[in-house]
């Protein structure tokens, strides 16, 4: 047995996690209690208006447009990385990951600032897909790094032609890969308050704030976000019948050898002009538009007070939110890895899922809790806290799992064998393992606070400026050649996370 | 007639060459076996021959028709070549029945055609609608081997096919599908760096080393006359001991033994079964056991002789000696003589 050392059943730590997950389901726990105590009759009268339904189809059709567009030019880009003998494919991967470091706001900032023409259906799908296609892009191209070609091969020597192959044989193996990373800008897409704002499209999560500028707290917020939490709901579920229950890795350990790069020959120009083109798009526009405002704004002035000022307040909340959901993150983990059961499985689940939540959700049920409930809270930095350890846990929760799954409880057994007490082994075999992962979830929940907008929006203390909410004053009313700074330091502070996304899925270098 | 024809087949890597000119005819209804080390180059000819990589120089013939010529090359899918790699590599999404019937036009996926590709190898009907990692390796293997016969190919490609098999399974996995093989009528290319699976399984064995064949014979004339010392050791135990050559008689440290070799010094090769361990006593060469390797039903003994060389001669385990024991040794037959080392 190999987990003679852990004790089993009920404890402490099972308590703790119950209590974590309790807190993370705040937000879900309280629009269900709203919408249920609001009656039907209530209801249908906040919902049952041609605004909800013109909101309904602008989110939907929002959605459908991004999720086709971006798994259409991820997928693409992903083949042309990995399957293909372009040249320079690690600059192209590193070049195609970049636009993750462009927070979609600012992305959107850029377009918006240099043409109007972007306020449309069309220029929302264009802006929102430019920024999430990496979404896609970076799992397909994770999951063909190490698909074996050999399936592939048999269904040539089969009869099938490479296009045709590639469809039946290595698609739907790369499907969960595909499906996800849909999934993901689906959820993104709903959540989206900045970008969409800016560009005037009008969706769910953008009325939400609407409701909150205009009513506060009221009932149509709530029940808008009702709305908003079933589609994710919805959303999670096709993902998960897409999926389906077969098993679509790989039978056997296999060779792993992975497919012979196409050769591009004539194509290579062509092909080359779509990457470029893509890159421009993605990555020029928002930098050249950054670049052309960072110009002329400081031109007329360049506020370092306030800069310095929002600056040291993003960094200490990022730090404090950074902690709060570590320190949630590590007694899930280690319920999850070491006291494998039904509770645990069941409290995990339950932790990611209250993270599908949009951000505005969240923080709109914490606003209304806190005022009904605790109104000294409002508006206090526990509360803004909160927020974003609800929103951010499960990046905290992926890193520290996964390296708390290389120090297996045998290593413990090991240790004690050889003499040293479960608080000895705790501290020289377990903590010095699980340590780069708790780094890396620290640094990934500091970086995605710092460039976090629509819970800052909502919660923050009254006069507490952030990088993020300093932007958006500025480039909401207009001034932007004010808001470039602040956009400058959000996308400084994004490049470190995409770095790492960006290593975890790296192509394989072709042989000579 | 040859299946396939391969002629001054070339093929490198950057700097590397991995084929040197190669020739090499699979006869129509045989099953031939590339033999050789790993990194020899044996599985870039096979995928030259399926046509997942062009050959630099040479030409391949599949059926009759110049499938590469070096400079133009006939798509894989064109080729009717059945392809079993590693471990099967069955489609993972798709359950037995769509696994097998993949590679056929819509109109031919009948359920009797399964039916005979399933009996032809040697599956039950009930698995019909089973899932790949529902199976067995060894019903996987089969699975992949009916695969790729459903199209009726002219030959059929096997890459290290039961590699990824425990060793209990190989065997008898490697019986099953040469089985499977030759009830179809089908030709067969086998690659494996194992020789014993080549020399069991094959009609033909072609030994491959850094990039090219060394010898191409029948598994018994393989094992019985290779070409040189290297390709002895790699088919199977051998044992090289000097001597010098008169009249047909060798006269080594084991004594006279009977070779067929022009007279002067040469090396004899002695395999393990043609040694037998006697009493020590006159008229026999007398070593001392090192080392016993007990195998169940046969013991493998190295013995030092006199001169400090050793050799490897194969006992019942009826009768083991013990490491330490003084032995005499018994040559039986004729040993095959090459020249001396210079």
């Amino acid at each position: 047995m190999i987990r003679t050392l852990t004790r089993r059943g009920a404890s402490p730590l099972t308590l703790v996690g119950l209590v974590v997950v309790l807190l993370t389901l705040i937000p879900l726990g309280y629009i269900a209690y709203a919408l249920v105590t609001m009656g039907p009759a209530d209801l249908a009268a906040l919902l049952w208006r041609p605004r909800v339904g013109e909101l309904l189809r602008n989110t939907l059709s929002l959605m459908v447009g991004t999720v086709a567009v971006t798994t259409v030019v991820g997928v693409a880009c992903a083949f042309l990385v990995n399957r293909t003998d372009l040249r320079l494919r690690g600059w192209w991967h590193a070049l195609l990951s970049a636009p993750l470091a462009v927070p979609a706001f600012v992305n959107s900032y850029g377009w918006v600032s240099l043409t109007s023409s972007v306020q449309s259906y069309a220029g929302a799908v264009l802006v929102v897909s430019l920024s999430y296609y990496p979404l896609v892009y970076l799992p397909v191209t994770a999951a063909m790094t190490t698909l074996e070609a050999a399936p592939e091969e048999v269904a040539r020597s089969l009869g099938r032609s490479r296009t045709r192959a590639f469809f039946s044989a290595a698609l739907p193996r790369l499907l969960p890969a595909v499906l996800g990373g849909a999934l993901l800008v689906g959820l993104h897409v709903l959540a989206e308050f900045g970008a969409l704002q800016l560009l005037n499209y009008q969706t769910f999560t953008t009325a939400i704030y609407g409701q909150y500028q205009s009513s506060f707290a009221g009932d149509a917020g709530t029940a808008l976000s009702g709305v908003l939490v079933v589609l994710c709901v919805l959303l999670l579920t096709v993902e998960l019948i897409g999926r389906g229950g077969r098993r679509v890795d790989r039978v056997g350990r296999g060779t792993g050898r992975t497919a012979e790069p196409l050769v591009l020959g004539s194509r290579a120009v062509p092909v080359l002009g779509l990457l470029v083109g893509l890159v421009v798009l993605a990555l020029g526009v928002p930098l050249y538009s950054l670049g052309h405002w960072l110009v002329v704004g400081s031109s007329t002035e360049f506020p370092v007070d306030e800069l310095t000022r929002a600056l040291g307040s993003t960094v200490g909340l990022a730090l404090g939110g950074a902690t709060l959901t570590m320190l949630m993150a590590m007694p899930l983990a280690w319920l999850v890895v070491r006291r494998r059961g039904p509770v645990s499985t069941v409290l995990e689940r339950l932790a990611y899922t209250a993270n599908s939540l949009p951000g505005i959700v969240v923080a709109l049920a914490l606003v209304t809790v806190s005022i009904r409930y605790a109104p000294s809270a409002y508006q206090t930095v526990p509360v803004l806290l909160l927020a974003y350890a609800i929103l951010f846990l499960p990046r905290a929760l992926v890193s520290v799992r996964g390296s708390l799954e290389q120090a297996p409880a045998l290593l413990d057994d090991v240790a004690r064998s050889l003499g040293l007490t479960a608080w000895r082994t705790f501290l020289r075999v377990t903590v010095r393992l699980v340590a780069p992962g708790v780094g890396a979830g620290l640094a990934l929940v500091f970086l995605a606070v710092s460039t976090e907008l629509t819970a800052t929006l909502l919660l923050s203390p009254i006069g507490t400026t952030t990088l993020a909410t300093e932007f958006w004053s500025n480039s909401s009313s207009v001034e932007y050649g004010a808001a470039a700074p602040y956009a400058l330091l959000l996308v400084l502070a994004a490049v470190p996370a995409t770095v790492m996304l960006s290593r975890q899925a790296r192509p394989e270098e072709v042989r000579p | 007639m040859s299946a396939v024809k391969i002629s001054a087949v070339s093929k490198s890597y950057g700097a590397t060459d991995v084929l040197r000119a190669v020739d090499l005819d699979v006869p129509e209804g045989s099953i031939t076996s590339v033999l050789g080390p790993s990194g020899c180059g044996k599985t870039t000819l096979l995928r030259i021959i399926a046509g997942f990589v062009r050959a630099d120089a040479g030409t391949v013939t599949i059926d009759g028709k110049v499938v590469d010529d070096g400079s133009v090359a006939v798509k894989p899918e064109r080729r009717g070549v059945g392809y079993v790699p590693q471990e099967g590599a069955l489609f993972p999404h798709l359950d037995v029945r769509a696994n097998i019937l993949f590679g056929l036009p819509r109109s031919a996926r009948t359920s009797a055609r399964l039916a005979e590709l399933m009996d032809l190898a040697e599956l039950p009907s009930a698995l019909a609608r089973r899932q790949p990692f529902q199976l067995s390796g060894g019903q996987q293997q089969r699975v992949a081997i009916a695969r790729a016969l459903a199209p009726r190919p002219t030959v059929v490609l096997l890459d290290e096919p039961f590699s990824g098999l425990d060793a209990g399974l190989r065997v008898s996995a490697g019986r099953a599908v040469t089985r499977v093989l030759r009830h179809a009528g089908a030709t067969a290319l086998l690659v494996t760096h194992d020789q014993g699976e080549a020399l069991s399984l094959a009609d033909q064995v072609a030994v491959m080393r850094a990039g090219r064949f060394v010898q191409v014979d029948e598994p018994a004339r393989l094992y019985g006359s290779p070409v040189d010392i290297e390709t002895a050791e790699f088919v199977g135990g051998a044992s090289v001991v000097p001597g010098v050559v008169r009249a047909g008689v060798a006269d080594t440290v084991l004594g006279t033994i009977g070779v067929n070799a022009a007279d002067g010094p040469a090396r004899l090769l002695l395999r393990p079964e043609q040694l037998t361990i006697v009493e020590p006593g006159a008229g026999s060469a007398v070593g001392e056991v090192e080392e016993v390797s007990f195998y169940g039903a046969q013991v493998v003994v190295r013995i030092s002789l006199a001169d400090r060389s050793a050799v490897v001669a194969r006992c019942s385990s009826t009768s083991t000696p013990r490491p330490g024991d003084r032995v005499g040794l018994a040559v039986d037959g004729v040993a095959v003589a090459f020249p001396a080392s210079t």
